[in-house]
């Protein structure tokens, strides 16, 4: 009986497990924010009060309203989420005060957003009839910024819409997950049913390749348009591995990739904004003090960091442009060490092994690839910033998930966790009632 | 229920997840590597760039005359950079500072926010702004001294000293001939600054001191040039020529003792002026020099035995080569007439003779012999070559017309090098500029001497022909040259100018000559292109130049006079003139030194300059010579004609800006070592202190004192 091996649910092992978890994933940020409070040197009427407060009370909130994390779908991931909040925002508030006030009221609006998912949405099948009107809308946000964008940081990705700028292409990737979920649920049999091969390799039926040509060139257009090599790679990236998901086919995802780095290696050649992030990649050394700038001085604050780091407010991460947001993750590695950067990342392949462990065990063809493509998104995003920042991949403008500054972000990957938590929590209720069955039965 | 449950998708998944355990593991171990493996060699990276260098400019070396009087020295200016990272606001700041120092505030923008440790804001930047600016004490906007160039002495020698940059880097003349020595080695201060860009207390700090450039001293000898400059701003006024230079070199080591050239431009304001007026056509341009090169044609014929002084031609008017004719200037001809006689006359028919009997072959290697057609590798950048016309393209025609100076284009440098070659003996000596490098403790870096090229002509050869020219003077066209006391050799030259591959109107009237002729001390060549007056001889228009010239300089050189009786018979005009002693007026107002010299002594008074008191005059005190002559007062030079080695007091220098006090010092021949910016309230030693001409003058500079504290970052 294969429903037994999957028991592992966090709730089942007694009320105390989530609250322990959650403590747990709470403190470092917790700490952090402290730490960064006292080195201001401004201990009364200090905004790190005021910030650490805020923090605590978002997910204590959500933590208590949600049966002390038995209700939330899964206590391990909305723990990470919480550690990986934490720290970034300790690190935002070392960084900047001001910004973290804001910060938190990101995070009440991306918890608030990943609460209301989690407990009304009604079924997510459910959202798979709204599959094209996401597609349209993902498209729409896209155009959006190509026609009226503005541009920042060298990528034309932002709206300004008076108060507040936003980034649509946020919200945009997780209403293309939506898309791509259904869609791949639709056309699931037909491919699978490609069978001609040239010299070896399969070649894919003309229904899939059509997509995935499509996918191929939105990929183009967001590089070239937007100069966002950040979505350009989140979008194609994400639909090549919820593909493979679906298909089972790793040549797809690998002629793909293979395809994805022809475009890529044409823009370069094509365009000089593209062709310098590859350059620098290569060594970002000899433009240490122009276009390199940026690479050499993340890496330089990850070294400055050492094994257990300089301490929250005691390293000099502001040499490092765009610290709070892309650049966070040397800004944590200076301050927190490799301790700290090593926490960070294991946190996301813990919240992947989570997402996919969900999406292995549904029980519903859109459950899963959603589940999947979500999980795949934020995993996605973490690596390809991380990769950048410790100068193994070109550089993309992303932001880290959860840790960056950045509302359109923060909000965005809130909402991609909720609907996880919510299949993880669909899947729980199904298995509860089966489970209700038997015991009624037996 | 669904196709995904079961194996297959936990397989995927499981790949998938696997998949993303050996990214994340990848990336974890980049993280150890680059914090624990390679940290330490990033941290000393890191702290290489987070020492924010701010150059220290080196010092550029002075340039003096041949006796140590400064040509070209460097003061100090303050230059304005941001450290972009601790500017707060950079809208605001950028726009104070756009205002202030009068320039875009986009631009000033642009700069406060790029991703560099400093950016320049504006360097060289006047005193008042500078002080201004400082009282803001705006974050992230420092002050640093660098070097500015200044000429003490506006025009003079403009060409050849040339200019330098704002990096303190030559970029015309001598100044970028030899840059090498001038520029220094620049310095830096570092200090370690934290994320703020704020100098961290107790951090790492270092002062790397520059290295200040070796000092010039030219051949040029500064009075010489100063008559130079002074007769050819008369001669061109006079000859309302287009254009016009004088050079005037030691025949016996090819040293430049002047050289100057119009039109020309103040050094101070280069960029004022078209970059035409910058050009140095003594050395950069070539031009036919007609007549003038008849002293090649003749030197070859003579050292090739074949003529004498004392040959007889006969000057029908024309000669016939091959289907041409060939004219003398002079219509009819100069009829019989002896060799000697012939080059008084400057006569075209006899040179082309000469020119004819001396053969391509061998004409050529005297020409080339004589320097012309490639650079003499004078020490000043852009040296032209001059043009000769391809040996195997010249027959009888262009040799009867080289003989007489057409048809060859030749550098002023080279053609006055030929003529000293003359004076010395047969021997070719390469020009020069520079005489020695000497390091700024005084000790000698490197020194130029006399550098012989080749013996071109025999010694006697060169004497003979030296009697020739000086009986050119005597008895020829050149009579306008002669200087009374003194042997003077010459020859005029009135070349027609090519224009469009023919001749047409225009003339280059010139003059060279070189005194006195039994030891020669001074060559001089007048070249005015283009004179606009109706006559355009050499010997009406460019002979007075170099008469006055070389007599002033003789004069100054108190280069002893051959014979006085000499001096009186060959006096100007018809009468004898009375020969008085010309009075010492240095000293007393200018107004009354003029009445006396003219009302007591029956000279006349010209004076230069703006002030109230002779500094100086020339003719020197006690010098004998013709009533009428006039005597120029120096009322502002006061350095002009001073000996070097002299006692000179130390001024007081209390309030004055920078740029005065460097002027002052200059003009008592004193150096100045500056520190600091704003108005002097130190120094070194005390006014009215008796110390050796050349001794340095240490200055301290301040702002005013309402802003003495808002600098705390003045490196």
């Amino acid at each position: 009986m294969t429903r037994d091996t999957r028991n592992a649910a966090w709730g089942r092992r007694g009320p105390s497990s989530p609250d322990t978890l959650f403590a747990t994933a709470l403190l470092p940020g917790m700490l952090g924010m402290l730490m960064a409070t006292l080195a201001s040197g401004k201990l009364e009427r200090s905004p790190g009060w005021l910030v650490l407060a805020g923090f605590s009370g978002v997910f204590l909130v959500c933590h208590v309203l949600f049966g002390r994390g038995r209700r939330v779908g899964d206590p391990v991931i909305f723990s990470l989420v919480a550690f990986l909040s934490g720290v970034g925002l300790a690190e935002v508030l070392r960084l900047d005060p001001g910004l973290a006030a804001r910060q938190v009221g990101h995070l009440a609006m991306g918890v608030a957003l990943s609460s209301v998912l989690v407990a009304f949405t009604p079924d997510l099948r459910v959202l798979e009839r709204y599959r094209f009107i996401a597609a349209a809308t993902s498209c729409v946000l896209l155009a959006s910024t190509i026609i009226f964008g503005v541009e920042a940081g060298g990528a034309k990705s932002w709206l300004d819409l008076g108060p507040v700028a936003v980034q649509p292409s946020e919200a945009a990737k997780v209403l293309m997950v939506v898309f791509y979920a259904g869609y791949l649920k639709d056309t699931r049999a037909l491919l699978r049913r490609s069978s001609k091969r040239l010299l070896g390799v399969l070649l894919p039926d003309l229904s899939y390749a059509g997509p995935l040509t499509l996918m191929w060139g939105l990929a183009l257009v967001l590089l070239v348009f937007q100069r966002d090599l950040g979505a350009a790679v989140l979008f194609f990236g994400v639909f090549l591995l919820m593909l493979y998901v679906a298909s089972g086919r790793a040549s797809y995802v690998l002629g793909g990739a293979a395809l994805l780095a022809a475009g890529g290696a044409a823009c370069s050649w094509l365009f000089p904004h593209v062709r310098a992030r590859f350059i620098v990649w290569l060594n970002p050394w000899r433009f240490m003090d122009s276009a390199g700038y940026q690479t050499v001085q993340s890496m330089f604050a990850v070294a400055a960091g050492g094994l257990i780091g300089l301490g929250p407010g005691r390293g000099m991460p502001h040499v490092i442009p765009a610290a709070p947001t892309d650049f966070v993750f040397a800004a944590i590695c200076e301050e927190m060490g490799l301790v700290g950067g090593l926490a960070v990342i294991g946190a996301y392949a813990l919240l992947v092994y989570r997402g996919l462990f969900w999406a292995s065990r549904a029980t519903d063809d859109f459950r899963a690839l959603l589940a999947a493509g979500m999980t795949s998104l934020i995993g996605l995003q973490a690596l390809t910033i991380i990769g950048g920042v410790l100068g193994l991949v070109p550089l993309t403008g992303v932001t880290l998930p959860f840790v960056s500054y950045g509302g359109s972000s923060m909000i965005a990957s809130f909402a991609a966790t909720g609907l996880v938590l919510r299949a993880a929590r669909e899947e729980q209720e199904e298995h509860e009632k089966e489970e209700g069955r038997v015991s009624v039965e037996g | 229920m669904s196709v995904y449950t079961g194996v297959t998708i936990k397989k995927r998944v499981a790949w998938l997840f696997i998949m993303w355990g050996a990214v994340s593991f990848l990336l974890m171990l980049r993280l150890t590597w680059l914090q624990i493996v390679q940290g330490d060699r990033f941290r000393k990276l890191a702290l290489d760039q987070r020492l924010y260098p701010v150059p220290v400019d080196a010092r550029r070396g002075t340039i003096r005359d041949r006796n140590g009087r400064e040509l070209a020295v460097s003061v100090s200016a303050d230059s304005i950079y941001a450290v972009p990272v601790e500017v707060k606001d950079p809208a605001g700041t950028a726009d104070t500072l756009a205002r202030i120092l009068e320039q875009d505030p986009v631009s000033i923008r642009n700069k406060l926010t790029q991703k560099a440790a400093t950016v320049w804001i504006d360097r060289k930047v006047d005193p008042e702004k500078a002080a201004a600016i400082r009282k803001l004490n705006l974050p992230g906007i420092g002050f640093t001294e660098r070097g500015q160039r200044f000429y003490p002495k506006d025009r003079l020698a403009a060409h050849i000293l040339g200019i330098a940059g704002i990096d303190n880097q030559g970029l015309e003349g001598i100044e970028v001939q030899y840059d090498s020595y001038l520029r220094g080695t620049r310095g830096q201060i570092v200090s370690e600054r934290d994320a703020t860009g704020k100098e961290i207390p107790g951090g790492v700090s270092r002062f790397i001191p520059p290295v200040d450039g070796n000092d010039l001293y030219l051949t040029i000898d500064e009075v010489i040039q100063y008559i130079v400059e002074r007769e050819l701003d008369r001669g061109m006024a006079e000859t309302r020529a287009k254009r016009g230079m004088i050079l005037a070199m030691d025949p016996k080591t090819g040293a430049v003792l002047a050289m100057a050239a119009r039109p020309t431009y103040n050094p101070n304001r280069y960029y004022e002026y078209p970059e035409a007026a910058r050009r140095n056509i003594v050395v950069s341009d070539v031009y036919e020099p007609g007549s003038t090169f008849k002293i090649v044609t003749a030197a070859a014929a003579l050292e090739e035995g074949l003529v004498k002084p004392s040959d007889t031609f006969f000057d029908p008017g024309f000669i016939r080569v091959e289907d041409r004719y060939v004219r003398c200037w002079l219509a009819g001809g100069h009829g019989t007439q002896t060799f000697t006689e012939a080059t008084e006359n400057s006569c075209n028919v006899v040179f082309a003779t000469l020119g004819m009997r001396l053969g391509t072959e061998r004409f050529y290697k005297y020409i080339r012999a004589f320097g012309f057609g490639s650079p003499l590798g004078i020490d000043y950048p852009g040296e032209a070559a001059g043009l000769l016309q391809p040996e195997k393209n010249v027959g009888l025609v262009e040799i009867a017309n080289i003989s007489f100076g057409q048809g060859v284009s030749v550098t002023p440098v080279q053609l006055l090098s030929a003529l000293n070659t003359i004076a010395n003996g047969g021997t070719l000596m390469r020009p020069r500029l520079v005489s020695r490098v000497v390091a700024p403790d005084g000790s000698l870096v490197k020194e130029f001497g006399p550098e012989p090229l080749r013996q071109v002509i025999s010694k006697e050869t060169a004497r003979e022909l030296s009697l020739i020219l000086e009986s050119v003077v005597v008895n020829g066209s050149g009579y306008r040259a002669r200087i009374p006391g003194y042997r003077v050799a010459g020859k005029t030259g009135t070349a027609e100018k090519p224009e469009a591959g023919r001749y047409g109107e225009k003339r280059v009237a010139s003059f060279l000559g070189f005194a006195p002729v039994e030891d020669p001390r001074i060559s001089v060549l007048v070249v005015w292109d283009e004179p606009n007056v109706g006559i355009s001889y050499g010997g009406v228009l460019a002979a007075p130049t170099f008469q006055a010239i070389v007599r002033d300089a003789l004069r100054y050189m108190e280069v002893p006079p051959a014979s006085p009786v000499e001096a009186e018979k060959s006096g100007e005009g018809a009468g004898q003139p009375e020969l008085v002693a010309v009075p010492d007026v240095v000293g007393r107002p200018a107004a009354d030194a003029a009445k006396a010299l003219v009302s007591d002594f029956g000279l006349q008074a010209r004076m230069k300059g703006s002030g109230n008191t002779v500094r100086d005059q020339t003719p020197r005190p006690g010098a004998r010579v013709p009533r009428g002559t006039t005597v120029v007062l120096y009322l502002d030079m006061g350095e002009l004609y001073n000996e070097v080695g002299e006692d000179v007091t130390v001024p007081d220098l209390a309030g004055k800006t920078m740029k005065d006090v460097a002027l002052l010092l200059s003009e008592v021949g004193l150096r100045l070592q500056a520190e600091g910016t704003g108005s002097a309230t130190w120094q070194d030693p005390k006014p009215g202190t008796r110390v050796s001409r050349g001794s340095i003058v240490v200055v301290r500079f301040e702002p005013p004192a309402a802003e003495s504290q808002g600098s705390p970052r003045q490196p």
